[in-house]
């Protein structure tokens, strides 16, 4: 373990005393924390792309991920990072760890999105965190390309738990785009990397996700995201692949006077994944305003529960959720658990919610033009799950479509 | 031999028999028309052609170029060289309508150039292209497109249900001159409508009327007759062309 300023030990002794005291996730199927290692071997810093291992350069490329202009992290480690190079005046990019020692400040914003004695996870999460990225946009910066990390699991039974900080001061703009993914033959390990984002006042913070783990894989992603005045969170989810389980309901909580929030979630249940991933939006600004949208395509044995949540306690906000569910096969299945909960008589929380099979007439449609059942299907499914919407980098866009049309067309 | 022939069909939708007994020929580069009255079964003589699994043939057999086509589900059929416009297509989000005809005609091995000149005659310009399949279309729009995946299918039979309904008079004209094109290429085309208009760019013959559950072969005079008094003349027996 390296260096650690005393505000981080403390907090590191009080969540170790805590974690056989905290209950179990609320969510998700139950998995068994004690079974993982939180230490793994030592992956060591490489200069260039090319010099990372075969397999960790080949997972990679498979999901279009594979750029010199990257930050990634295997295990624990940060192996690559080029990220500094290229960034300009006025943003810090470092790995936490090294933060942590330049920067005394961070202390004012650790765990300060999600409760540390949350949970049995998050108290892990708090105690064996290693990894992660820190990155501090200053006031009036505006990047125009996405900066990229990804994170890999490569050990078994390890349990990999970065803790990303992302700051975006007043009026300043960045684009995150994080892939998240596992070596092919990696048996039961587990991902809980927790990412805490502060988007001050005026700021756009968009944060792209893409998530394809293999099946051995459980996957438990932790975030927690403040809003201020007039500030803007987009969150773009893509899961192609949800390894063995995943769980995830992150929190949005717009504090600020017309904070706003927009996300979007791509998921694709394939074989026996059991998926429970959902969003909760707290609208304690006035004027405050949320969209969350889900898309779930449930295809195999997949189990797959969207949760949306929507809390307004102030006045004049305004929230829409959006859940739409296709199921490919009569073993998979699609759940759909909205909440709105209203503490201002002036707030408009509206939901809306279907879960069907392929629409008989678009399918009908396509075979009179010729397409096998199947081709058509997947045509139906790639069209439901297209990424335009999302407002992507177009070079991007084209590689979640290109991602999404491979996985669907498999999985079929 | 005619390209499509029909021998004694019934069609039933759920338990519920649509048509009985229909006979029905249609010939290499020629129109036969088909008309009728709202839900006398015109759509559904179309969709038991195309093979449309709602649309049950309880009896008879449809015959393409000799062969039995009866047995085949529908995408099978459209392989053998059926095809359909549609009259009111569904959307499909996130299908973009220019990868749907990149798809089509890569399957028919038809070339780009020739797809173009399709775009062309239909007048479907880029930005139509790059929309999802039907999202926010006209009426107009959707006609013309349907008649675009046609001429991209290079079909032997070609099914046009109401291609002329709810279209403009540019739209009629654009969608005619593809009619033509589809006879030139020796399509065998039945053409279901409501409307003498598009009869007047198209020569029809026979023209088939659909009433009270059968369909009669009747000759071109009839589209006359029933615009002077409509169905019901037919209905009641007044006329004595059926």
């Amino acid at each position: 373990m390296s260096y650690e300023p005393n505000w981080m030990k403390k907090r590191r002794d009080l969540a170790r005393s805590l974690i056989n005291r905290l209950p179990e996730p609320k969510y998700g199927v139950h998995i068994d924390l004690d079974e993982f290692l939180y230490e793994a071997k030592k992956w060591y810093r490489v200069e260039t792309i090319d010099d990372l291992p075969p397999e960790v350069r080949e997972v990679l490329n498979r999901m279009g991920l594979f750029s010199r202009n990257s930050a990634i992290q295997v295990d624990g480690d940060i192996v690559y990072n080029e990220l500094r190079k290229n960034i300009p005046d006025g943003v810090i990019v470092e790995n936490i760890e090294a933060a942590i020692r330049k920067y005394p400040y961070i202390e004012n914003y650790w765990f300060k999105t999600v409760p540390l004695s949350l949970n049995k996870l998050t108290a892990i999460n708090a105690a064996y965190s290693r990894g992660g990225f820190f990155i501090h946009v200053g006031e009036k910066v505006r990047l125009k390309t996405p900066i990229q990390a990804c994170f890999l699991v490569a050990s078994s039974k390890y349990a990999q738990l970065p803790h990303n900080i992302l700051i975006a001061e007043p009026h300043s703009e960045v684009h995150i785009l994080t892939g998240c993914t596992a070596l092919t033959f990696t048996a039961f390990s587990l991902h809980a990397g927790l990412t805490e984002i502060f988007v001050k006042e005026g700021a756009r913070v968009i944060y792209t996700m893409i998530h394809m783990w293999p099946p051995g894989v459980h996957i438990r992603p932790l975030k927690g995201v403040v809003v201020e005045n007039g500030g803007e969170f987009i969150s773009n989810y893509v899961l192609l692949r949800g390894g063995a389980s995943l769980q995830a309901f992150p929190t949005v909580i717009l504090r600020g006077r017309a904070a706003t929030t927009s996300t979007r979630s791509i998921v694709i249940g394939t074989d026996s994944t059991d998926i429970d991933l959902g969003k909760a939006v707290y609208l304690l600004g006035e004027k405050s305003s949320a969209r969350l949208i889900s898309r779930a395509v449930a295809m195999g044995k997949s189990n797959i529960k969207i949760r949306l949540k929507a809390l307004g306690k102030a006045h004049n906000v305004k929230a829409h959720l959006e859940c739409d569910g296709i199921i490919v096969s009569d073993e998979a299945s699609i759940k759909a658990i909205p909440e709105l909960i209203g503490h201002s008589k002036n707030a408009e929380l509206h939901h809306e919610a279907s879960i069907g099979k392929v629409a008989e007439e678009q399918l009908l449609y396509l075979m009179s033009r010729g397409f096998e059942p199947e081709e058509a299907t997947a045509l139906i499914v790639r069209g439901f799950l297209d990424p335009s919407g999302m407002g992507l980098p177009k070079p991007l866009e084209r590689q979640v479509r290109a991602m999404v049309k491979m996985f669907v067309e498999k999985a079929l | 031999m005619p390209t499509l022939e029909i021998i004694d069909l019934d069609i039933a939708v759920k338990d519920r028999v649509i048509l009985r007994d229909v006979n029905l020929e249609l010939e290499r580069g020629k129109v036969s028309v088909l008309m009728g009255p709202n839900a006398s079964g015109k759509t559904s003589l179309a969709m038991a052609i195309v093979g449309n699994p709602m649309y049950r043939v309880l009896k008879g057999r449809i015959l393409l170029e000799g062969e039995d086509i009866l047995g085949l589900p529908i995408h099978e059929r459209v392989k053998r060289g059926i095809s359909i416009a549609y009259q009111s297509p569904p959307e499909i989000r996130g299908l973009k309508l220019y990868d749907l005809l990149n798809l089509l005609a890569e399957r028919r091995g038809v070339r780009r150039k020739y797809v173009e000149e399709v775009l062309h005659l239909l007048n479907i310009n880029s930005q139509l292209l790059n929309r999802d399949l039907y999202v926010g279309f006209s009426g107009g729009e959707k006609k013309r497109i349907e008649m675009v995946q046609i001429l991209i299918s290079r079909p032997k039979v070609a099914i046009l249900d109401e291609p002329d309904s709810g279209v403009d008079v540019d739209s009629l004209k654009l969608i005619s001159n593809a009619i033509r094109t589809l006879l030139r290429e020796g399509t065998a085309v039945l053409l279901i409508t409501h409307y003498r208009l598009i009869l007047q760019e198209i020569p029809a013959d026979p023209v088939y009327i659909a009433i009270k559950g059968r369909v009669k072969e009747c000759d071109a005079s009839i589209v006359q007759i029933i615009e002077k008094c409509g169905y019901g003349c037919i209905e009641r027996g007044v006329c004595d062309v059926v």
